[in-house]
């Protein structure tokens, strides 16, 4: 840890980590198909979540007519030689989530809100399924984001899981092995933690019996999050000793520029791609976070954020379009590379099921309603428009329940279900 | 359900003391008076026939004990109290069935309230913020790496991130915060046993490098910066700095060259970053002004391994020019310019690392005491007493209180466990006392304030003092105000607290109270669109927030009136502020300066700050709607229920800039609405002359085509009043300093104390505001107030 280099401004580089990783930049190239280890008899069920902090601009993306025979929208055209994959849901949302970009952190929890005011969080449905099927992988989950630390993932206690935004060091996390020497200092730094994480447990025991009653809640969790620290230290002791799996891919070179969300976000799809394909984990959440700069490219000179604020000016909903066509068409390419992951007699789409939704369905007038939502792949009856209410919006959170379902949970409801979802 | 005893409830909003005199006469579970007063004003709407606004008071459970029911009652409570219930149009209750209101639900709510304040505490073990940690960590260990971007965000309640019942927790942040602690370790360690790298570059017309097509300039032994497109030119090559870290900018002899006309002066900037085509992300180091005579900036930044630095005219207004050295994409010969592009000249250019917090033998001081560091190491021969003696020194500073023998004891031993390596008989102690720091600063008690129930001690008033005014943990000068007990008196803490104002570390609470009070954190949420705000530029956003915090510390040194929050005759300006004004430009100066404003400047007080007016607004659009609730949220503090769900929300339209005015109108129509929006819309349209980064606006801008709309700011207040613009808005606003000072108060609270306003500290409120009311209500004896309050002296 000495030498410690710095990457952005008042921020030490997480990059530290890859020191001594700089060696192994060019990888043999193994069978992408092929996981190198642990390939498990029977493909697991995946989950990965892409959710958009600015929506997608309504008129462009609500298709015509409803169940099978819907008529593709312009956002839908790219996605069409998957029709089969997927399923258009809209007139749906979450049911007490509400206050424009305050719900940002709700997409996926569906903890209602009180309209923004409230702050309090529960657990969001990626981190729901990863703390009961988590345990066999590298990665109980993995969060990434194109733009700033805000995530939709959220501890069984309600603290976000903030998400990672470099892709250089989530592909040499995933992928790129530590030197010897490197590994051995994580191993001593791990099992110095270990002994350390003793004695503060003690500390806090020994707290709990000076303070009173209302540092109970606080005193709990904190002892939940000192037991999953421990839990992650004798993971990271298993899992150091064991090599990562090798991939085709080249470690992603540095995006330096920030603002170029695109670009991050088409590099973090590859990089999920081969994560759930390798196995390395089981659940994603990718988030488009709420870009407040300039994405370098050509006919864009406002910053996403200022474009979703179009107040119908034509010429900014043009630019915004061009953002969302990429959403639209970097989701096609990674749906093509899923589906051609053949995993037995199936592929890696149908073993994955695959949410894009949001917490705005109007990001122009902050309006939390209607969210613009699509579920692919995981085996799902697909090829329709599930088309729900738009002045009486249905509960959103039902898929979730629906989701954990299909994952063979048996839990009866999740935040606001009232049901599985209708018609699904 | 409970019986509440009956108490006697003075009218505590107008500022009376109260007197709890709690006499235990038990009530009635639901308050027969109560029932007589909502019977005759309230059930005719709010039943379970008519239940307006979703209100139905006949099955409203009076379970104040159920936190949302207590919410519900609460919010009845001030609505009747405030007069906004019974609407208007209904018979207005008499004084003597206001009387028996507030006294049969204003008792149980404060009763219920207040036991459980008793029983539990009004703060829950609270953490330190990711601000707190990182100035703590850099006053223990003498090294200052940044290192709050590694941190999760403290998100906050209304903004106030050290209230601790939104403060999150959970295995990712405790990672965080020891990895973080583990960084800044081994920073400490390393100077402290391996010494720093000293780095530095003079830059003079002789050495600078002009093989840089993007690069400087030099005339007449001066280098020479142009304001050149494109916009990446004027950087400095050799300015490329080796490591990550704190870097002194000295410029030696500036000045401006072509001035163009109505500049006598005009604003450099200094920037950070890499400074290539594909890297749009540069960093803040500093700016100066320059005129015609020679000056000297130095100032410190923290500049990224491999960044360089890049100095130009930097002010949005200022013409740019063709760079001609370089050719664009097409191969073309750039044309040349046909007036002198603006430019800073300088004698040299000065560039050299340093380590703010402390030199090296101070570092060791701290981490090591007498003890010598011989090649790296620590060699003692009394191994255990030394670690014990070190490891309890600094384990008081990080846990802001004396440890005993046994409490230190675990530490020690895990420490010496680690001293392993042996040299001439004595044990190199370095691994060890690392290894027990480190586990200092894991510990709960070093992120977590130590309050138990009832009455604080010493040390934890000592800390809630500190962690206010400095953000960081207790000096030694206060750790023994709390140890000789000084700090348990009104004398010994004003005493204390007038000190801690006059140091140096006073300036982060500035920083932290006033950018988390008025949303400043928020400032560059969005970029002002830059087709239509060309003049914003890097040093505006630095100083519109600086101008803000500066006036505040201001009106604290000066223990001004709180009417200062929405008024005052003077600013806090530089010539780029003034410039952004259109105010008259003060004389070049490197500091903010206190400046007279035009008796009828719109400018005076916070709320018309370019700052607040930027931060209320979005890149492009503004919106009386957010830009009153802000006002109602941070200055007037009326906190407004979130809109009912299945409300639509306004779809803002640029196309025409009436039909919002119009909207709105239309949306007041509807009861529901109204209720809160007679409180929004008021300030909200007082702020419509000002653009979204402040300018001064008379008209909307026109679509293409089309004739400007006249900007309407006039509207009534809630109780009533017209008024036709903000100065008007402004004056009503300053009759009433009570309610500003009690404003602020409620917002420091949070903020001093780590939870928000409960009812029952209403009355506590109240009376730090009479307090304050023969210094004009002035922000320092509010400041006072609250430290010397209950609340802050209560868990």
């Amino acid at each position: 840890m000495k030498n410690v280099t710095f990457t952005t401004r008042k921020s030490i580089s997480r990059r530290h980590l890859l020191r001594g990783a700089g060696a192994c930049l060019a990888l043999p190239v193994l069978d992408a198909m092929t996981p190198a280890f642990g390939a498990p008899p029977k493909a697991p069920q995946r989950f990965f979540g892409f959710t958009l902090a600015l929506g997608l601009h309504a008129p462009h993306f609500l298709p015509e007519g409803e169940g099978r025979d819907y008529r593709p929208s312009r956002y839908l055209e790219p996605l069409q030689r998957h029709r089969e994959d997927f399923t258009i849901i809209s007139g749906t949302s979450l049911p007490g989530v509400g206050g424009g970009h305050r719900s940002e952190p709700f997409i996926l929890t569906g903890h209602p809100n009180a309209g923004g005011s409230g702050s309090k969080n529960s657990i969001s449905l990626d981190q729901k399924l990863a703390a009961q099927l988590g345990g066999e992988t590298r990665f109980p989950s993995l969060t990434l984001s194109t733009w700033g630390e805000l995530s939709p993932s959220h501890t069984e206690n309600g603290a976000m899981i903030p998400g990672m935004t470099s892709p250089e060091q989530v592909f040499a996390e995933l992928f790129l092995e530590e030197s010897a020497a490197r590994k051995k200092q994580r191993m001593h730094s791990i099992r110095e933690g270990r002994s350390i994480l003793d004695l503060v447990t003690n500390e806090t025991k020994a707290l709990e019996k000076r303070l009173g009653s209302g540092d109970r809640e606080k005193l709990d969790g904190l002892f939940t999050s000192l037991r999953e620290v421990e839990n992650r230290f004798v993971s990271n002791e298993t899992w150091i000793g064991k090599p990562k799996p090798k991939v085709e891919m080249e470690p992603p070179t540095p995006i330096k520029n920030r603002s170029d969300t695109l670009a991050i976000q088409l590099t973090m799809q590859q990089i999920a791609h081969l994560a759930l394909q390798t196995d390395s984990t089981r659940f994603i959440v990718l988030h488009s976070g709420l870009g407040s700069g300039v994405i370098p490219r050509e006919g864009i000179d406002q910053s996403y954020h200022n474009l979703s604020h179009h107040g119908l000016d034509e010429e900014k909903i043009e630019q915004l379009t061009l953002i969302e066509d990429t959403h639209m068409y970097d989701l096609a390419t990674l749906f093509d590379g899923m589906k051609s992951t053949s995993e037995g007699d199936s592929n890696l789409l149908d073993n994955t099921t695959m949410l894009v939704t949001s917490n705005l369905g109007n990001a122009s007038s902050h309006d939390t309603r209607n969210l613009p939502t699509i579920l692919a792949g995981g085996g799902f009856e697909h090829g329709r428009h599930l088309a729900f209410d738009p002045g009486q919006n249905y509960p959103l959170s039902n898929l979730y329940l629906s989701i954990l379902h299909h994952f063979g949970l048996a839990d009866t409801s999740f935040s606001t279900s009232t049901e599985k979802m209708r018609g699904l | 359900m409970t019986k509440y005893p009956r108490l006697s409830f003075v009218l505590f909003i107008a500022g009376m003391l109260f007197v709890s005199t709690l006499v235990s006469t038990a009530v009635e579970p639901f308050p027969e008076e109560l029932d007589v007063f909502l019977d005759q004003h309230c059930y005719d709407c709010h039943d379970d026939l008519t239940s307006k606004g979703d209100l139905d008071l006949l099955s409203l459970d009076f379970d104040l004990e159920n936190p949302q029911l207590f919410a519900t009652w609460e919010r009845i409570f001030d609505r009747v109290i405030h007069g906004e219930m019974p609407p208007a149009k209904k018979e207005r209750p008499s004084e003597e069935e206001m009387q028996s209101f507030r006294e049969s639900l204003g008792s149980p709510l404060h009763f219920v309230d207040a036991q459980k304040k008793e029983q539990d505490g009004r703060v829950p073990m609270r953490r330190l913020t990711r601000s707190e940690f990182e100035n703590t960590l850099h006053e223990l260990l003498g090294v200052h790496v940044p290192i709050q971007d590694l941190l999760p965000e403290d998100r906050g309640k209304h903004g106030f991130e050290k209230v601790s019942s939104v403060q999150q927790l959970s295995h990712v942040l405790l990672q965080k915060y020891q990895g973080a602690a583990d960084l800044v370790l081994d920073e400490a360690f390393r100077i402290a046993l391996e010494g720093r790298q000293e780095w530095t570059v003079n830059l003079t017309h002789e050495n600078v490098s002009l093989d840089d097509r993007l690069g400087a300039f030099f005339e007449e032994s001066q280098i020479v910066s142009y304001r050149y497109r494109p916009p990446i030119s004027g950087r400095f090559k050799d300015t490329e700095v080796p490591e990550t870290g704190w870097y002194r900018i000295r410029v030696k002899g500036a000045k401006a060259k072509n001035r163009p006309k109505g500049y006598d002066s005009f604003w450099c900037s200094i920037l950070s970053g890499e400074f290539l085509f594909t890297s749009a992300v540069n960093h803040w180091a500093g700016a100066f002004e320059v005129g015609d005579e020679p000056i000297d900036y130095v100032g410190k930044a923290w500049i990224e391994k491999g960044h360089r630095i890049q100095i130009i005219p930097g002010e949005g207004g200022l013409p740019r020019g063709n760079n001609p050295r370089f050719t664009g994409a097409d191969g073309k010969q750039n044309q040349p310019n046909l007036f002198p592009v603006p430019a800073v000249t300088f004698e040299s250019l000065h560039l050299s690392r340093i380590y703010p917090q402390g030199s090296i033998p101070k570092i060791r001081e701290r981490l090591f005491g007498e003890l010598e560091v011989k090649n790296g190491k620590i060699l003692s021969d009394q191994p255990s007493a030394f670690v014990e003696e070190l490891l309890r020194d600094f384990a008081r500073l990080a846990f802001r209180r004396p440890v005993s023998d046994e409490e230190i004891r675990p530490y020690v031993e895990l420490a010496m466990s680690k001293a392993t390596t042996k040299e001439g008989g004595r044990l190199d102690i370095a691994p060890a006392l690392k290894t027990g720091y480190r586990a200092i600063l894991w510990s709960p008690r070093f992120l977590f304030l130590e309050e138990s129930g009832g009455p604080l001690d010493a040390w934890a008033i000592a800390a809630r003092m500190s962690l206010l005014l400095w953000e960081s943990n207790p000096d030694e000068t206060l750790l023994s105000a709390a140890e000789n007990g000084t700090l348990l008196t009104r004398e010994g803490r004003q005493a204390e607290a007038n000190r801690m104002l006059r140091d140096f570390r006073a300036r982060r609470f500035f920083e932290s109270f006033t950018d988390q009070w008025l949303d400043l954190k928020n400032i560059a949420a969005t970029h002002p669109d830059t087709t239509r705000f060309r003049q914003y530029d890097p040093i505006l956003h630095h100083f519109i927030v600086e101008e803000t915090r500066r006036y505040v510390r201001h009106l604290v040194a000066y223990n001004l009136s709180a009417t200062h929050l929405v008024d005052s005759d003077f600013a806090f300006l530089n010539s780029r502020l003034a410039r952004h004004y259109r105010l008259p430009v003060p004389p070049l100066a490197t500091d903010l300066q206190k400046v007279s404003l035009p008796p009828d400047s719109p400018r005076g007080g916070l709320v018309t700050q370019a700052s607040i007016l930027k931060v209320t607004a979005d890149g492009s659009n503004t919106s009386p709607i957010l830009r009153g609730v802000w006002m109602n949220e941070r200055i007037l503090t009326s906190h407004l229920p979130p809109p009912p769900p299945g409300v639509p929300a306004v779809e803002p339209d640029v196309r025409g800039a009436t039909s919002l005015r119009e909207m709105l109108q239309k949306h007041r129509a509807s009861e529901n609405c109204a209720s809160c929006h007679i409180k929004i819309d008021p300030p909200g349209y007082a702020l419509e002359n000002f653009d979204p980064v402040g300018n001064w606006r008379t008209h909307y801008p026109a679509q293409e085509g089309t004739t400007p709309i006249e900007v309407d700011a006039s509207f009534i207040t809630p109780k009533g009043e017209p008024f036709a613009d903000i100065r008007e808005w402004k004056a009503l606003q300053t009759k009433d300093p009570a309610n500003l000072a009690r404003s602020f108060t409620e917002q420091l609270i949070s903020h001093a104390t780590g939870a928000s306003m409960q009812f029952s500290d209403r009355p506590e409120v109240a009376a730090i505001v009479e307090a304050s009311a023969q210094d004009s209500y002035g922000l320092r004896t509010l400041i006072f107030e609250v430290i010397n309050s209950d609340l802050f002296l209560t868990k």
